[in-house]
Order: structure tokens, then sequence, then C-alpha cells
């Protein structure tokens, strides 16, 4: 029992220290319209939707952290808004959306990087003490729309392929003889 | 309805949070942070060194199945960075500035940032504001935050990024250069009564302080010249592209 807990725990360490470097590597090698695809907080709400019950919380916090080194703000000002968000996402989908539909997905992304981006643009408009910049403008909308949807869109995709495997491979759905 | 209690797990989410970030204020993190920083900018350099390299070659590197081709890539990356250096080099030679060496080790990891990291920081002398050249006198962007190891500067073409500029027109222009979300650059607050044409070269105005006279950052493309507007605006073509930078120089004098 315990072994078992050390091994999902290493696994869980290693993928997180996977995703960070996915997330650093993904703004070096893809284009700028594919760069706008919010690849930590997919792969994060990914987990959530899939396992709300998981206990992952921790490396949750390591990658949001870590993520933020390589931040041009202040530290702590990009991690609050993804550590909040994910928080929302997953009162969510243990209150409300309880169900896992393939819209309750899209709309749980789609709710999630919106949130995320309001968030993000609060924090920085605190963290440079209400300068003389704009808060938000039509471009930025269009651009967190885009991202929205691109990020909503490949949750979905993500959820429908690793639900089709975890349902196939199931051992108390392959028992009750919904296969073969 | 039943409301699943996550009360507990969230409060306790919500006090590491804060306490990782005072714990971070204080600077008892900063051993594991450098540490950190460092191994990843270690595992993703070879990404980086490659997209230049795909950058600087992508004709050749399309077809590139053969040994020959490979070779050819790579000695046209070195080529490359042969004449940023001999052009570095030119551009210290003609002027009094202290340049530092420096390259782009990663990017800001926000997609709508136009931010790179460079692998210089605070024990190389570098500042906040400082400028970042490319080639011979190119400015592509100023420091906006300084660690120890490395540095993250602002390019031209970030929303965020403002530079008093002129135009090397008769009149001599002065605007500010605003960049658009890495989508395009613009030159803002333009006189009306002012002649700007396609094709005219846009300079720093040394208004700045941190920022010298004379370097330069691309030239007219097009202008927008409404009436109802107070200014006229110019779009500008940078004088290189942001993305195909890999090797620059700070300006710390």
């Amino acid at each position: 029992m315990i072994k078992n807990k050390i091994i999902k725990n290493i696994i869980f360490f290693l993928l997180a220290n996977f995703l960070i470097f996915l997330n650093l590597s993904w703004h070096v090698i893809v284009s700028p319209t594919l760069n706008l695809l919010n690849i930590t907080l997919a792969i994060l709400l990914w987990l959530i939707i899939s396992n709300p019950r998981g206990n992952y919380w921790p490396y949750i916090l390591y990658v949001s952290f870590v993520n933020d080194l390589f931040e041009k703000t202040t530290f702590g000002i990009t991690a609050l808004p993804l550590i909040f968000t994910l928080l929302f996402v997953h009162w969510l989908l243990l209150n409300i959306f309880t169900n896992r539909s393939l819209i309750t997905v899209f709309l749980s992304g789609f709710s999630a990087v919106i949130l995320y981006r309001l968030l993000f643009i609060g924090s920085n408009f605190l963290y440079y003490s209400f300068s003389n910049q704009t808060l938000i403008n039509t471009t930025q909308l269009k651009l967190f729309s885009t991202e929205a949807l691109f990020t909503a869109s490949i949750l979905c995709f993500g959820y429908l392929i690793s639900a089709f495997f975890v349902k196939r491979l199931h051992p108390e759905y392959i028992s009750h003889g919904h296969i073969l | 309805m039943r409301y699943y209690s996550f009360k507990k797990i969230y409060l306790k989410i919500v006090i590491l949070f804060f306490l990782f970030i005072t714990l971070h204020y204080f600077g008892w993190l900063n051993p594991v942070e450098n540490k950190l920083r460092n191994f990843f900018l270690w595992a993703i350099s070879p990404i980086n060194k490659q997209s230049f390299q795909n950058n600087q070659s992508t004709d050749v590197l399309t077809n590139a199945l053969g040994q020959i081709d490979i070779l050819n890539a790579k000695n046209k990356t070195l080529e490359k960075e042969n004449f940023d250096l001999r052009s570095q080099l030119n551009f210290k030679a003609k002027n009094k500035f202290d340049l530092l060496g420096a390259e782009v080790i990663a990017k800001n990891i926000e997609a709508i940032d136009q931010v790179i990291i460079l692998n210089r920081g605070v024990a190389d002398g570098v500042k906040i504001d400082q400028p970042i050249i490319y080639g011979d006198g190119i400015l592509i962007g100023k420091i906006i935050k300084v660690e120890n190891n490395i540095s993250f500067a602002r390019l031209l073409n970030d929303n965020q990024s403002k530079i008093a500029a002129t135009v090397t027109n008769s009149n001599h222009s002065l605007g500010v250069v605003e960049g658009g979300y890495g989508l395009s650059i613009k030159m803002n607050f333009i006189p009306r009564n002012e002649n700007v044409a396609i094709g005219d070269q846009i300079i720093t105005s040394g208004i700045e302080l941190s920022i010298p006279n004379g370097l330069v950052i691309g030239k007219v493309a097009a202008i927008e010249n409404e009436s109802y507007q107070p200014f006229q605006q110019a779009v500008i073509t940078p004088a290189v592209e942001y993305q195909k930078v890999n090797l620059v120089s700070i300006i710390t004098n």
C-alpha cells in the first residue's frame, strides 16, 4: 500500500516536471497561432475533470510555482490566477457540472480560460499599481477568446480520447460485460 | 442539493499558496528556485538551439534528408552567428557604448507577452531598462526584470512596449513606438502636419535616459492619417524578425 503510494507520487512528480518542460518548450517550438493554446491549463483541467477526487494538488502548486520562475512579472502574480481558476473549476465540477458530457467539459474549459484571464488581468493591474496602461482592449479580447476556444476544444478532444481508453480498459466496465 | 465539501482541502491549498509566496519574498526559497530554474533552462536548451537552427535555414531543412543538407544547415547557422557577432563588434567599434553579449535561452511562458529570457543577470551587471540591440545597432527591446544569472527583455512588439522614436524625414518627426501583442509595431503621436513617407527609417530619439539615440527600429510600411484624429500613425516593418534573434548585446552604460 505504502509502496504504491510512493510510486504514484514519483510518477506524479515526474509528470509535473514533464508538464513544466513541455510548457517551456511549447513557446519555443510552435508558431505564434498555436502558441495560444494554454497547455498547462488544458492538461491540469483534464486531470481535474478526469478525476476530481485525486490527490494531485501539491503537484499543481509545484507546477504553478515553477512556471512562475519563468515569468516576467513578480513571483506569484501568474500562479495566483492559475490556482484560483483550478480551485473554482474543481468546485464547479463537484457541485454544478456533475455529469461529464462533452458540453460540460467544453464549458468547464472555456469558463476556466476566461476566468484565468480575468484574474490574470486583475493581478497584473494590481502589480503595475494601477499604472496608466489599458486594462483590456479589443485585440486582447480577441486573443483571449481564441485562447479559450482553442484550449476548450483541445481539452474536449483529449477528454474524448482518454474516456475512450479508460472505458475500454476499466476492469469493472469489462466485468459487467459492456465489451465483447 | 447536497454540496460536496472540499473546504478543508481548499483552505490548505490557499494557506500553502500564501506560505510559498511569503517564503519566496523572505528569500528562503532562493537556492531551490535557482536550481530548478537552471535545471529547466538546461533541459530546454537543445530545443531552443534546434528551433534557432530551423529558423535560420528553414529552406534547407525542409529537404534535409541527406548529411550534406544537415551540414549546410549547420554551416548557415554558424555563418549567421559569425555575421551577428561581427556586426555587433562593428557597432562597438563605432560607438562608445559598453556592450555585453548575451544569448536568448528561452521565451516567457505567457503567449500574449513578447518577452525573451537572456543568459545574463545581476552578476554580469545587467540592470532594468538597459536596451537590447541586435547586430549593427538594431534596437529589439529592453530589460524589464533581472535575476542573479538571467534577465527578461521585453521586445518592441510586446503590447506594453513604448519607446520614444524619431522618423528620419525632413521634419525629424517625433513619436512613440508601441507594440501590439506580437502582431505589429506602430509609431503613434506623429503630428498630422508633418510628412512621413513609406520607407522612411525609424530610429530611437534619445529622449529616454536609458536608450541612446540613433538605434534602428525599422521602416515605415504604411501611414494612417485620419482627419478626425489629432495625430497620424505609422505601421512599422521591424529591421529584424524578433523570432529569429539568438545572439544579442546589452548596452550597459
